[in-house]
């Protein structure tokens, strides 16, 4: 099957006064640099990408199913690309190399050409550069599988299609606000009124994330919840990277995994049996030891 | 950059090297050397199952009976849940017990499927009691024609319920009500179920049994086996609940319980409608291929939007296609689908090993494409672009950079001439087997030879090994020529495995007739605007894959012990008797056997019953003895009259023959016919008097002596006159 390219493009591509330029989006969650290859700042699709110094390694495509990859690297002898590390996490961001003609004018031509799309994996910032590497979207394909094991944890995530349990803010599983304040005393403990009443630990297990502008969820900025109380508090793992004092969070409910204990009138644990979703419990726990038949 | 010779080798081995994963033998419990076992083990993964497959399963729970519950003395039996595979799947058939059928087996409800058929003729009785239960009921038909008949008194034909004559598999329920009661009759080659040790094609059920079988499919909301204390689910996971007892195995040691499954339901295309279906049983190895990428649980998870549908559509499509492939000879070749995909995926591996076990089995490949994955089979095609170097030509559209041209060949000593393809045969108990193909010319020339081994365990057909075998030699002596050429920015219209032409005067490949075929295998994009391209060969006579023959296992003659034995020959009944110490005479039927030659006997069922005169009835058939040798004597009361023998044989594996087809002989017992011993008269001492007679003689000596009776001596000796 041929790849389908617009005429014009091949066409143009073709005449030697024409030079493919090569463009470089980087897409954080709050920040996104747009880079061209090019002595001067050149206008696509109504974004500016800034004159910049970059190259990349080959970009290899085969049926080995081996995950493309490529490493970028871009000029930083004026620590502007130190800056925006030293302020924002790039690694999970989104990088795409896009190819792009110029006319005799400076023109652009209508089209552009994708030559990879990928995930940044690490940097590295030897002493006049920056160097991302980054892998392409069939990098799964070094997952382990089958996924599931005959372990004694429920494998379901929680609220998962298997799972079952909904969640949503009518089913109290999902709180979305803003949050109130911080313990002066302990960075991890977290003020916040909507959840004022609920019962002790109730969102235990479950995570904290705050969100941009647009309400998405900030990557760097989740925290795992290891306890809550009646009084609106919850404690996190770790302290947030800003100060979480206004920004808004929305908090998710969790489980420990666990089926609780059948034995026991009252609920234990904070799983199947707390969330009353035994049924759907996918754990093992009988599985005989030995071979003998009387164990 | 054009590559050197060693690096050239290196990856055209790579190329076959694809079918030739590196199976962790050693950790699957399938494919392991040791033979297949029951594991109890928290770490294996929970196997994944696409097509038919033979497994023994993880044991997941465990519940063992004693004869002295409170003191755990004295195992009676013990039962356990087995986990097999991810659900849903379609069916679960063949349970073994030791290679015993799990369905020959007293209180056992598994069904038998597949080559193991049987035609019988079942009668059995629905009673008032039955009333808002159901007859349940399912048969396989083959050549003969399925009865269900409900009879009248005389055992006719009253009404016809069921009569299957189409080839196919059926199965439905009869609502009983009184209309229902009575004697019932099912002739069928069945899928049966079985019960009370004896054959039976169709058995009563309570509507809430029908929940209760024991098997599980892997959906997601099932019921829990009401003999788990623990009400345990396990959701998505198919299961079977066995009961076995010690009168029927041996439990000091583990048995080994094996399960034919019939693997996943997954999202495949229907041709007819043009639709996707979501839940649906396929063998077809594109479909496996999409749902290890896109299901969650057990594969990658990858969203449906970053996949090529439409590259799985027109694969699967190949695969599925019909022709006559192959078969034991080129005369009897038959019919087959091209591609076939049965294999139970259980270690833990990466992705891309488990996707080649699948991919290697129908010569696929995934490729990116257009930021989608793309599914591409080695198969005939068109080329979809000419790359071209002819300076000497003016209108020649050159696109080929210069300098960046070179090509090699595979070395010859790294030639294989014989490729073995190791496969799974259901003919061979589901155990490895090999296939080849040769070069029988190179083998002669060279005097060598150089044999590879590709495992596909994901084959299961002979056929389909020997085409792969095939296709591989051919693959490696008719497509050993590589290139490597760097060409500009229009090159971009073509992808990885399509196929190109290359013209260029250092080969010689000049011209229309001399353009060289080659296929796309690897393309690598550089920021100086420029790729190079490395192609291998393209033949399409490597794909004409047609008129396979392969040698078949021989079908032996020994018979198979997993088949109840043959009934006996002939049966003689002789009558002899004993007198015991206090003289009572006890009957004895004698039943000397004729037995067919057969290996496995164990022994032999005897039950008698009686002829009630009064009643003009037989009597119930009456257990008797369970002997071991071809003569044997049988104890009765003492009661003569006309009496049945019937006997059963049983093999060693305790299965035994069909009770209402054993051999019945018939014999009239007479009882003790000797006349008592004469008597003996004191003849000097015997006296005349007036109104008697005095007769001294000696007392009787026979056991059984009761009474003497006189008769005076007149023209009759006819008036009873006793003394």
């Amino acid at each position: 099957m041929p790849r389908d390219i617009e005429q014009n493009i091949l066409d143009e591509s073709q005449k030697s006064e024409n030079r493919p330029i090569e463009l470089c989006k980087i897409e954080l969650n709050r920040l996104t640099l747009r880079l061209a290859h090019y002595p001067e700042d050149i206008e696509f699709l109504g974004e500016t990408y800034q004159a910049a110094s970059f190259e990349h390694g080959p970009i290899s495509y085969n049926a080995e199913l081996e995950a493309s990859r490529t490493t970028i690297r871009i000029d930083n002898v004026a620590l502007d690309m130190s800056s925006y590390i030293a302020h924002h996490n790039f690694q999970g961001g989104k990088l795409s190399l896009i190819k792009v003609f110029l006319d005799t004018e400076d023109e652009m031509i209508g089209g552009i050409e994708s030559l990879f799309t990928g995930e940044i994996d690490d940097i590295s910032v030897p002493e006049r550069t920056v160097d991302f590497r980054v892998i392409g979207k069939l990098d799964i394909l070094n997952k382990e599988v089958p996924g599931r094991t005959y372990g004694p944890d429920c494998p379901w995530r929680f609220g998962d299609e298997n799972c079952g349990v909904e969640i949503s803010e009518a089913n109290n599983t999902k709180i979305t606000g803003t949050i109130d304040s911080i313990d002066p005393e302990n960075a991890r403990i977290i003020e916040l009124s909507e959840i004022v009443g609920d019962d002790e630990d109730y969102w235990a297990y479950g995570y904290i994330a705050l969100l941009d502008e647009h309400g998405n969820i900030i990557h760097e900025e989740t925290r795992t919840v290891l306890s809550s109380d009646s009084d609106g508090y919850v404690t996190v793992d770790m302290p947030f990277l800003i100060d979480p004092v206004g920004e808004d969070y929305r908090l998710i409910a969790g489980c420990d995994k666990t089926y609780g204990s059948p034995e026991e009138e009252e609920i234990s644990g904070h799983g199947c049996q707390f969330w009353d979703n035994v049924e759907f419990f996918a754990g093992f726990l009988s599985i005989p030891e030995g071979e003998d038949v009387r164990t | 950059m054009a590559l050197n010779s060693l690096q050239w080798a290196s990856l055209a081995w790579s190329l076959y090297r694809y079918a030739t994963r590196d199976y962790p033998e050693q950790e699957s419990p399938t494919y392991s050397p040791d033979p297949l076992r029951n594991t109890r083990s928290s770490s294996l993964p929970v196997p994944v199952v696409y097509g038919k497959n033979r497994i023994a399963g993880n044991i997941i729970y465990q519940k063992t009976h004693f004869e002295d519950e409170q003191a755990e003395e004295g195992v009676e039996g013990v039962d356990y849940l087995i986990g097999l595979c991810e659900g849903p799947i379609e069916d679960i058939q063949n349970v073994q017990v030791n290679n015993v059928f799990l369905h020959t087996v007293e209180g056992q409800t598994f069904s038998v499927k597949s080559r193991y058929h049987y035609t019988t003729k079942v009668r059995f009785e629905v009673t008032e009691d039955d009333i808002g239960g159901y007859i349940y009921w399912k048969a396989l038909v083959g050549d003969e024609t399925v009865y269900l008949d409900l009879l009248d008194e005389d055992g006719e034909t009253k009404t016809r319920y069921v009569e299957k004559s189409e080839s196919g598999e059926y199965e439905d329920s009869i609502a009983i009500t009184s209309d229902e009661v009575g004697t019932w009759e099912l002739v069928a080659t069945i899928r049966g179920y079985f019960r009370k040790g004896s054959f039976m094609t169709a058995t009563l059920w309570e509507p809430e049994d029908i929940d209760q079988s024991d098997v599980r499919y892997g959906y997601r909301e099932q019921e829990p086996h009401n003999l788990d204390e623990f009400d345990q689910n396990f959701p998505r996971l198919a299961n079977i609940y066995v009961k076995l007892k010690k009168e029927h195995f041996p439990l000091l040691e583990t048995p080994t319980v094996t399960s034919d499954v019939l693997g996943k339901k997954i999202k495949v295309y229907d041709y007819d409608t043009g639709q996707w279906v979501e839940k649906e049983y396929s063998n077809n190895p594109a479909f496996c291929v999409l749902d290890m990428l896109i299901n969650p649980v057990y594969g990658l998870g990858i969203p449906e939007s970053l996949i090529d549908l439409e590259s799985f559509i027109e694969a699967g499509e190949y695969c599925d296609e019909i022709k006559e492939f192959g078969g034991p000879t080129k005369e009897h070749a038959y019919d087959e689908k091209r591609f076939e995909y049965d294999e139970i995926l259980d270690t833990h591996e990466q992705a891309k090993d488990a996707l080649k076990s699948i991919l290697s089995t129908f010569r696929a490949h995934l490729i990116p494409r257009g930021g989608k994955i793309t599914l591409k089979i080695d198969k005939p095609e068109e080329p979809v672009q000419d790359f071209v170097f002819d300076p000497d030509n003016p209108e020649s559209k050159d696109n080929i950079v210069a300098n960046s041209f070179s090509y090699s060949f595979l070395s010859q000593k790294q030639k294989p001439n014989k490729i073995i393809v190791e496969f799974i045969d259901p003919d061979k108990g589901y155990e490895k087997n090999t296939v080849s193909a040769t070069h029988d010319a190179d083998i002669e020339r060279t005097g060598e030879v150089r044999k590879h081994e590709l495992k596909l365990y994901g084959v299961k057909r002979a056929s389909q090994a020997k085409r792969e075998a095939r296709y591989y030699l051919k693959q490696i002596w008719f497509c050993g020529t590589f290139s490597s050429l760097s060409a500009g920015i229009d090159s971009i219209h073509c992808e990885v495995g399509d196929v190109v032409t290359v013209t260029h005067p250092r080969p010689g490949w000049i011209g229309d007739a001399a353009e060289k075929l080659f296929r796309v295998i690897d393309m690598s994009e550089r920021q100086d605007d420029e790729r190079e391209l490395t192609l291998q060969e393209y033949n399409a006579a490597i794909y004409e894959d047609e008129n396979v023959s392969y040698d078949v296992r021989r079908p032996t003659v020994l018979p198979d012990p997993n088949e109840p034995p043959p009934q006996v020959e002939d049966e003689t009944l002789e009558e002899d008797g004993e007198i015991q110490k206090d003289g009572t005479y006890v009957p004895i039927i004698r039943v000397i056997l004729t037995l067919v030659d057969y290996l496995f006997y164990a022994g032999f069922h005897i039950y008698t019953r009686f002829w009630d005169e009064n009643e003009e009835v037989w009597g119930s058939w009456k257990y008797q003895t369970f002997a071991t040798e071809t003569e044997y004597d049988i104890e009765l009361p003492p009661k003569t009259g006309l009496y049945e023998v019937k006997t059963v044989s049983e093999n060693r594996l305790g299965i035994r023959a069909d009770f209402e087809d054993a051999p019945v002989e018939q014999i009239e017992l007479e009882g003790k016919t000797e006349q008592p011993l004469p008597v003996t008269f004191d003849t000097d001492r015997i006296k005349w008097g007036a109104d008697y007679i005095k007769l001294p003689h000696a007392m009787a000596k026979d056991a059984d002596f009761d009474s003497y009776e006189i008769r005076k001596n007149d023209d009759q000796f006819g008036i009873e006159d006793e003394v």
